[in-house]
Order: C-alpha cells, then sequence, then structure tokens
C-alpha cells in the first residue's frame, strides 16, 4: 500500500494560455484544482463537480473537457485555454465575450465562462453554425438564471462578426 | 479530493501489461471520466493509475479483413460519432454515441472504458450486445476473445482480469435486410430505460431478431422474446409487435431506481420495444 501522507508530485509541463507552464503537481490534482488552486486562474468554477453543468469547462487541444474530472497529469504536453485565455494580452474582449455582454446573456455569471469556452470550441469548428446547432452544441451546460435565449443570441451574434439579428 | 496515487504512463502494450501485472491496487484508464468520478466520490480507491493514452495498440477504427468492424478501446465516443467508416458500415453506433452523457464526457470518455466499467445504462453496451459485438483482451499470457454479452456480468463488474485490458471491440458486419432502432429515454443524462433492436429481413419474412434492454436492470439483458418474430411476414410481424412488447417488459429484471419503480421501467420497456420494432419494421416496409 502506498503512503497516503507521503503527497509525492510530479513535473507537469503544458502550454497554457498559449504559454509554457511547468509545475509541480500531486497526481490526483485535476486541471480544475490547479488552475484555481496553484495557477489562481479562478475563471474556471466547479458547479457540480460530477461533469455534468459544464461550469469547469476548459479546452484540451481545442476539445472542450470538464476539468474537475480531467487529470492535471493528463494535460502533459497538451495546450490548454481557459476563459482568461481568450481575453487578449492588452485587455481586449474576444467577440464571443464581447458578444455575451451586448446580448445580456448572463446575470449571476457562475455559468458563463464555460458557456463561453464551449461555444469557442463550436465556432471554431463551425463558424457559421445554426440556431438548433448552437442548441445541441451547448446541450451539456447549465444555466439557472438567463432561459438559455440570450446565450443563443449571443453565440449567433458573435458568429455572425458581432452584429446583432 | 481524489485519494492519493501513484500515476503511470506506458509507452507500449507491453509496458502496460506488465505494470498492470506487477502493481497492487491498480486500475487502467484512457479518458477516466467513470473512474475518477468515482474515486472523487470514494466509490473505488486506488493505489495505481495506468494511463493508456500512449498505448498505439489500442487506437484507431477500422475494418479487418473479415469485414469485421474494429474500434480500438481507446477511442472517444466522439471519434466514434465523427467516424466516417462508422457512418458508412454501422451509422446506429455512431448516431447513439452523438446521445452519450454530453460533448465534455464524449471528447474525453472512450468505448473501452465505457464497456469495462459496465455501468447498468451504458448505451453503447446495450447496441454494441444487440450486434453481437466481440471483445480482444490481452494480458502478459496472451490474447483472448469473448462476447460482449458474456464479458458484462452485473452493474460494474466483467470478466475482465485485473491484468487484462480491452485492446479492441469487434462487430461482425451487418448482413443485408438489417434493419436497427435504438429508443432511449432519458430525465437527465443517463437513460431510464433503452432498447437496441436488430432485425433481418430475407425474402419478405424475418429471418433474424435481437432485442436488448438496457438501463431497466443490472446489465444490457437480451430477450428471447425477441424469437416470437422469426418468420413472420409483413403484417404478421406488425402485429405481433405489442405481443412481443409486452413479452419482453415481463421478461426483463427491472430494478427499482430513484423515481423510477419496477412498474414503470417495465412499462417503459414495453413502450421503446414497440417503437423499436415499429421503426425497423417500418424500414422494410
Amino acid at each position: 500500500m502506498i503512503d497516503r501522507t507521503a503527497r509525492p508530485t510530479v513535473e507537469l509541463s503544458f502550454e497554457l494560455n498559449g504559454r509554457l507552464r511547468q509545475l509541480s503537481v500531486e497526481p490526483r490534482e485535476t486541471l480544475a484544482e490547479v488552475l484555481r488552486t496553484r495557477l489562481a486562474l479562478t475563471g474556471t468554477k466547479v458547479s457540480c463537480d460530477a461533469q455534468v453543468c459544464g461550469t469547469c469547462s476548459v479546452l484540451v487541444d481545442g476539445l472542450v473537457v470538464s476539468a474537475c474530472t480531467y487529470l492535471a497529469v493528463d494535460a502533459e504536453g497538451r495546450a490548454v485555454t481557459t476563459i482568461e485565455g481568450l481575453t487578449a494580452d492588452g485587455g481586449e474582449l474576444a467577440p464571443l465575450q464581447q458578444a455575451f455582454i451586448d446580448a445580456a446573456a448572463f446575470q449571476c455569471g457562475y455559468c458563463t465562462p464555460g458557456f463561453i469556452i464551449a461555444a469557442s470550441a463550436l465556432l471554431a469548428e463551425h463558424p457559421a453554425p445554426s440556431r438548433d446547432e448552437v442548441v445541441e452544441y451547448l446541450e451539456g451546460n447549465i444555466c439557472r438564471c438567463t432561459g438559455y435565449e440570450p446565450i443563443i443570441d449571443a453565440v449567433l451574434q458573435a458568429a455572425r462578426g458581432g452584429e446583432p439579428a | 479530493m481524489i485519494p492519493p496515487f501513484e500515476h503511470h504512463r506506458p509507452g507500449s502494450l507491453a509496458e502496460a501489461l506488465d505494470l498492470l501485472a506487477g502493481l497492487d491496487g491498480a486500475a487502467p484508464y484512457a479518458g477516466g471520466t467513470e473512474l475518477l468520478q468515482a474515486m472523487k466520490i470514494g466509490f473505488a480507491r486506488f493505489d495505481h493509475l495506468v494511463d493508456l493514452k500512449q498505448v498505439a495498440e489500442l487506437r484507431g477504427i477500422g475494418q479487418g479483413e473479415d469485414g469485421w468492424l474494429e474500434i480500438g478501446a481507446a477511442t472517444t465516443h466522439r471519434q466514434i460519432e465523427d467516424s466516417a467508416l462508422i457512418h458508412r458500415l454501422l451509422p446506429a453506433l455512431g448516431a447513439l454515441e452523438r446521445q452519450v452523457a454530453n460533448i465534455r464526457v464524449r471528447n474525453v470518455g472512450t468505448i473501452g472504458g465505457n464497456l469495462c466499467f459496465a455501468e447498468p445504462h451504458s448505451d453503447p453496451a446495450t447496441m454494441l450486445v444487440a450486434c453481437d459485438a466481440r471483445l480482444e483482451l490481452a494480458s502478459a499470457a496472451g490474447r483472448r476473445h469473448v462476447q460482449l454479452a458474456d464479458f458484462i456480468l452485473d452493474a460494474f463488474t466483467t470478466d475482465r482480469d485485473d491484468a487484462e485490458l480491452l485492446i479492441a471491440v469487434r462487430v461482425p458486419p451487418l448482413r443485408p435486410g438489417t434493419r436497427i432502432s435504438y429508443q432511449r429515454l432519458a430525465l437527465t443524462e443517463r437513460p431510464v430505460a433503452s432498447v437496441a433492436c436488430r432485425l433481418r429481413v430475407e425474402a419478405g419474412s424475418i429471418a433474424e431478431a435481437a432485442i436488448v434492454v438496457g438501463s431497466v436492470g443490472m446489465r444490457p439483458a437480451a430477450c428471447a422474446a425477441a424469437g416470437q418474430l422469426t418468420g413472420l411476414v409483413g403484417a404478421d410481424a406488425r402485429q405481433a409487435i405489442s405481443q412481443v412488447a409486452g413479452a419482453c417488459s415481463e421478461e426483463v429484471d427491472a430494478v427499482h431506481e430513484g423515481d423510477a419503480s419496477s412498474d414503470y421501467k417495465r412499462h417503459l420497456t414495453a413502450v421503446l420495444v414497440r417503437r423499436a420494432l415499429a421503426e425497423c419494421l417500418e424500414e422494410a416496409a
């Protein structure tokens, strides 16, 4: 049996929001825990902690994953994008982020980073999605505040280059 | 937090099998969507996790020389959903994979992990049992093959030995005249009941029928009542639907679960079998 009081760490090397990061983590730490606690990137939230709600969504090699149930060590050699990575270094918001503001697509904001990350993956795969395609792609993200319509509007608006319908 | 463990990342199948044979309390994983969740809530505990994502032998979707569809165990649900080959050879599986859990689980979770975890609500397991899928397993001692229907023994229990790895899922080619229908009712992400139906129509009559019910009991269950359909033609077949659906609902081992009573699950079984058979026979019309 392993010694559970020892807490050995391993070296993790991955690309985070375009920059190479190297740090020591315990194998058991999830990507969400490492992002929020070791790297102080709290844009990624944890809510259900069971891969159901989508608030912890991040991109790993362009694919949306639940950071709450993804081992940080599994990001070795991969490219991770968090909500913080969508904003340009100078502070300019990504078109999706701006569209969420313009369409009033958030209230409490807790689900918002997850939705924007998922939507960014959608638009990278399908730059001009139909409303139905947006709904289907975002089916796995839950919002308790907005009733979803403004979120769908925001994604479609961003797809149109920021032009309201 | 997940309890502590040592992490291993073998670069080859041989290395992975060596690790599993030599370590005590080790679990293999690829996506980890089920395993890590179980560890988080204290449902499972392992001293060692063996990451299979660098094992090339577990990857890929192809067609064997015998025409069988071969899906590497570490293939994600998303890869199956997007596969042109599967769209051609077994489109019903591709369509079903699109409904598994949510997009995040589909991006990371694998067919091998799904089948080895043997969650009673597994959609792929139910469909693949109906398609007579066969599994290839490997250990330090060699390889073996086993029918998926015989591999899944009970809830979260399979025939896999701790030192064995699932290599691939193999599905026999669909013969001409085969129709497949998959029906599921899901109130949240996991279905309450699911039915996979495979019929083969030859010279106007039903030559082969398989009905598999998932989520209702502890494992996907093939219904003997499907045999009542063999030899039936056209209108007779359509008239037998209700009777067969009723027989299936009585046959299955329905386990009460949360808000879903055994009676409700039996009721759903009949409804979904009826719909699945109707869809299969409609295609045949």
